[in-house]
């Protein structure tokens, strides 16, 4: 069977500048022009190529700094590759951090409908779906009272409730979704595994190599901004382990 | 995708935010829109005190003729220095979820917008109860300069915003110079006495009329009876081509500084 690309990553290279005096005001860019300013590049990431075929689960693993998340926030379309290009197919929804955009200030209710859009529910959608994500965070009593009234597991069971709904072809996820108790991250594994065998494309960037061995299928192993390995989960995670265990070379 | 079908597909987002900002504006209540407009009141109420009693301009209609101006006056100022703040404002929303850039400026007009819309409502109101009518003849002309408000206040928030990511000072500049800019047009004052004035000589009348919102302030002001300053300007329709002009370089600029830099936004905050 031959299976469609869902992401297709192409020699994709990301440069950060890092300026020595950044000029924060214009009064400071305006007294600055004389004086010569350096700056250092920084490659996030260099050359990175691969794909993944729809309905695959990958797992993007390395230390913190290799650029998991740049590479992530890629494909999310939030920052551009400096070189190279990313391909996807189907609706792409970055879950980088829960409860994005939530107001204080606003009702349950109205925070709902902005985190929902953001995620790229219509209005409509969040409509026939509000019962469902009020029951499940069990905020019934609570959808008008402000979110700043809400205890942090209320508005944590909130903005989950609100993920569970999102309609998507490939979900990236970044490993923000592991923070709250085990009950809840339990709830969250169930729910990527439901997801996982429907069918949707699932990138996820983790610290915890258990959880990538039981969801993915395929790891993929970034140091200093470079894919180091590709393969079958259990190779991938097994050679990482073995890495860094193993005493590092002096030097 | 083109930007505008972009656009278009992530339209519940901004009326999302819309929503939002004016929720957050009014604190949910319709008190809240009353509450909202007592700075812009007591500002009016001053100003009337000033050039009605204690060293009056002479005008028929000073109060209306005086709200006529400021209100969309206060709807430029207001929303550009929110706009200034668009983007720099919400970089840990842009580090964290794709949506058009373009949405957070349109979300400020917008909210913006339905806030003066609101004002007009309550400036009718005024109207009737002083029982000055509206000079309808006139309507479309004012209907042609708020078209041109918009286009320049939309390129000046692209353009602030833009550049207020990576200078923190630009809000603070701005307040300064609107302050300024608030004066040095005929908003508190008509039109006519500038251009009747013998203490300019002929250039600097020039240049005032030059500053592109002055015709178009003088457009809304000939909605109140007796208040045609747009008459006592004999060029006033070069002036105001000139301010259609400068509103569309601006909004120009704008968009292309905002092209330059948006995919910036992200990374520097």
């Amino acid at each position: 069977m031959a299976q469609e690309t869902a992401v297709l990553v192409d020699n994709v290279s990301r440069r950060f500048v890092v300026p020595h005096h950044r000029a924060y005001t214009l009064k400071q860019a305006l007294l600055g022009v004389v004086r010569r300013r350096g700056r250092d590049d920084f490659w996030a990431l260099r050359d990175i190529s691969f794909q993944v075929p729809a309905g695959q689960t990958v797992a993007l693993i390395g230390r913190n700094g290799s650029g998991k998340s740049t590479l992530l926030r890629i494909v999310a379309g939030i920052y551009r590759p400096t070189k190279g290009a990313v391909r996807t197919r189907g609706r792409v929804v970055g879950l980088l951090e829960l409860g994005i955009g939530f107001q204080p200030d606003l009702s349950g209710r109205d925070n709902i409908y902005l985190n929902a859009s953001l995620f790229g529910l219509t209005r409509r959608q969040v409509s026939e779906r509000y019962d469902h994500i009020v029951e499940f965070a069990e905020i019934e009593d609570f959808v008008d009272a402000p979110l700043r009234t809400y205890s942090t597991g209320m508005a944590a069971r909130l903005a989950f409730a609100i993920t569970t709904q999102i309609h998507a072809d490939v979900l990236l996820v970044d490993e923000v979704l592991a923070v709250g108790d085990r009950e809840f991250t339990l709830k969250c594994i169930a729910h990527m595994r439901k997801l996982r065998d429907s069918g949707v494309t699932i990138f996820l960037v983790t610290h915890e190599l258990g959880r990538v061995t039981e969801l993915c299928s395929r790891a993929i192993w970034l140091e200093h901004g470079s894919v180091q390995m590709d393969g079958p989960a259990n190779d991938v995670v097994g050679a990482y382990v073995e890495h860094y265990s193993a005493p590092r070379p002096s030097g | 995708m083109s930007t505008w079908r972009e656009l278009w597909e992530y339209r519940d987002v901004l009326v999302n935010f819309i929503r939002r900002d004016l929720k957050l504006r009014y604190k949910s209540s319709v008190l809240g829109f009353f509450w909202s407009m007592l700075l812009p009141l007591a500002q009016v109420v001053t100003f009337v005190i000033i050039f009605k009693y204690i060293r009056p301009l002479g005008k028929a209609n000073y109060s209306v003729f005086l709200m006529t101006g400021f209100f969309p006056w206060m709807f430029l100022n207001q929303a550009v220095l929110d706009g200034a703040v668009s983007f720099a404002a919400n970089v840990g929303l842009l580090k964290r979820v794709y949506f058009p850039r373009l949405i957070l400026p349109l979300t400020t007009l917008g909210s913006n917008l339905v806030h003066f819309v609101l004002s007009l409502i309550l400036l009718c109101g005024y109207f009737a109860y002083v029982r000055v009518t509206v000079n309808w003849g006139y309507l479309p002309l004012a209907l042609l300069a708020i078209a041109i408000q918009l286009t320049f206040m939309f390129g000046l928030m692209l353009l602030v915003g833009s550049l207020s990511v990576f200078y923190s000072d630009i809000k603070f500049l701005l307040t300064a110079f609107f302050q300024m800019w608030m004066f040095l047009s005929p908003i508190l004052y008509s039109a006519s006495d500038v251009v009747h004035t013998s203490r300019f000589p002929q250039w600097i009348k020039s240049a005032y009329f030059m500053n592109p919102i002055a015709p178009l302030m003088m457009a809304y002001q000939s909605l109140v009876p007796l208040n045609e300053p747009t008459k006592a300007l004999v060029s006033y329709w070069q002036y105001l081509g000139l301010s259609a002009a400068v509103a569309i370089l601006v909004l120009v600029v704008g968009y292309v500084v905002f092209r330059r830099y948006e995919w910036e936004f992200a990374v520097v905050g």
